[in-house]
């Protein structure tokens, strides 16, 4: 169950037997099923969500109805609305399921509780932080000045195999772009290859 | 809107589960595991002939269903209540257990195979039921525990007995 979870930590700490059980007391092992909700928007987000396994999205509704990919997670990364989160305010995403999934949730309390009792954690978590912001910082800057074949040529080339799994219209959303620039940048490309 | 919690009831076709089952099928996501899959299917039909929006799924294995439930219900006779905490133990961490008892006996053996979830123990006499508090360590520190107790009983009609019983 918890597999993936320290092979992804172990690229980061190194953790003895003893710490990885005291960190397991924190987690929640949760199953959810494809489609099914883990967050709403306008609820509070209570947890941090890490993937074993499965596929999860996280998106916002506007006002007209359309959806705008924030972000996907499949096994070995995490998935939160993180404002919400630290911030205890009303969550700005929903958070679903694209394929059944098995997830490892940590609330608030237990955040800070294994901070204390397993310091490492700290570490671990904060690497995982700067990262992020840079991933963001990196994802900003792509949609500012890439054009929309760069940005989906990027996408393909860092995370060949997930594209099989995610459906085009999500990529289409993910990229700012709609679906049907989309199937012709695909076509495009397989034209020139 | 709102997030729909998922409750898994273990024993669900027994009186005991029966009463839970179709008083919370409104307010939550169910899934009910029992030993008798000719009762269950029957419960399931019953709960959707009530309401179309119920959303109620059948488990044949306790762990599968409390892997995926938010907060788990044993209405199970106590001398199953053992090996049922066994078969879930690993998906059960930090999740709210809610047993439903007719006789506080078993409270430690359950609180010493679940150490880390959130164990609440109900002793139900009739139509009210009384919270079991143990003094010392392993007493149910968790308000959000209680709350959902509190919530999920009153609202399935059962009356609270304000006089909580403290096992020493």
């Amino acid at each position: 169950m918890f597999e993936v979870f320290f092979i992804h930590v172990n690229e980061k700490v190194s953790l003895t037997d003893r710490e990885k059980d005291t960190v397991k007391t924190f987690f929640i092992p949760k199953k959810l099923r494809k489609k099914q909700y883990l967050l709403q928007e306008g609820d509070l987000c209570k947890y941090l969500a890490f993937v074993e396994n499965g596929l999860l999205r996280s998106y916002n509704v506007d006002d007209k109805g359309y959806e705008h990919m924030i972000q996907f997670a499949w096994e070995g990364w995490w998935i939160s609305d993180t404002y919400s989160f630290l911030s205890k305010e009303a969550a700005s995403y929903n958070i679903d399921a694209i394929e059944d999934a098995e997830l490892l949730l940590m609330s608030h309390d237990h955040f800070e509780e294994m901070m204390i009792k397993v310091p490492k954690m700290e570490r671990y978590f904060r690497i995982l932080f700067q990262n992020n912001i840079i991933s963001k910082e990196r994802r900003l800057l792509s949609s500012i000045t890439y054009s929309a074949e760069e940005k989906y040529t990027k996408l393909v080339s860092n995370n060949p195999q997930l594209i099989q799994r995610i459906p085009q219209n999500l990529i289409a959303s993910y990229l700012g772009i709609t679906p049907e620039t989309l199937s012709r940048i695909r076509k495009n490309l397989l034209l020139r290859s | 809107m709102g997030y729909k919690s998922s409750v898994a009831i273990i024993g669900a076709t027994t009186t005991l589960g029966n009463v839970l089952v179709k008083s919370m099928a409104s307010d939550y996501r169910l899934l009910l595991v029992d030993i008798n899959e000719r009762k269950l299917k029957i419960l399931r039909a019953e709960l959707q002939n009530l309401s179309s929006n119920t959303e109620v799924e059948l488990s044949y294995s306790c762990k599968d269903a409390c892997w995926e439930a938010d907060v788990i219900i044993l209405a199970v006779a106590c001398d199953e209540q053992a090996s049922i905490a066994l078969s879930l133990k690993e998906v059960a961490t930090c999740k709210t257990i809610i047993n439903i008892t007719t006789s506080e006996t078993r409270f430690y053996e359950l609180q010493h195979i679940l150490p880390y979830s959130n164990l609440v123990n109900v002793l139900v006499l009739g139509k009210t039921y009384s919270i079991l508090h143990q003094l010392g360590n392993n007493e149910c520190k968790n308000k959000e525990a209680i709350e959902t107790v509190y919530h999920m009983l009153n609202t399935s009609g059962f009356i609270y007995n304000t006089k909580n019983i403290d096992l020493e």
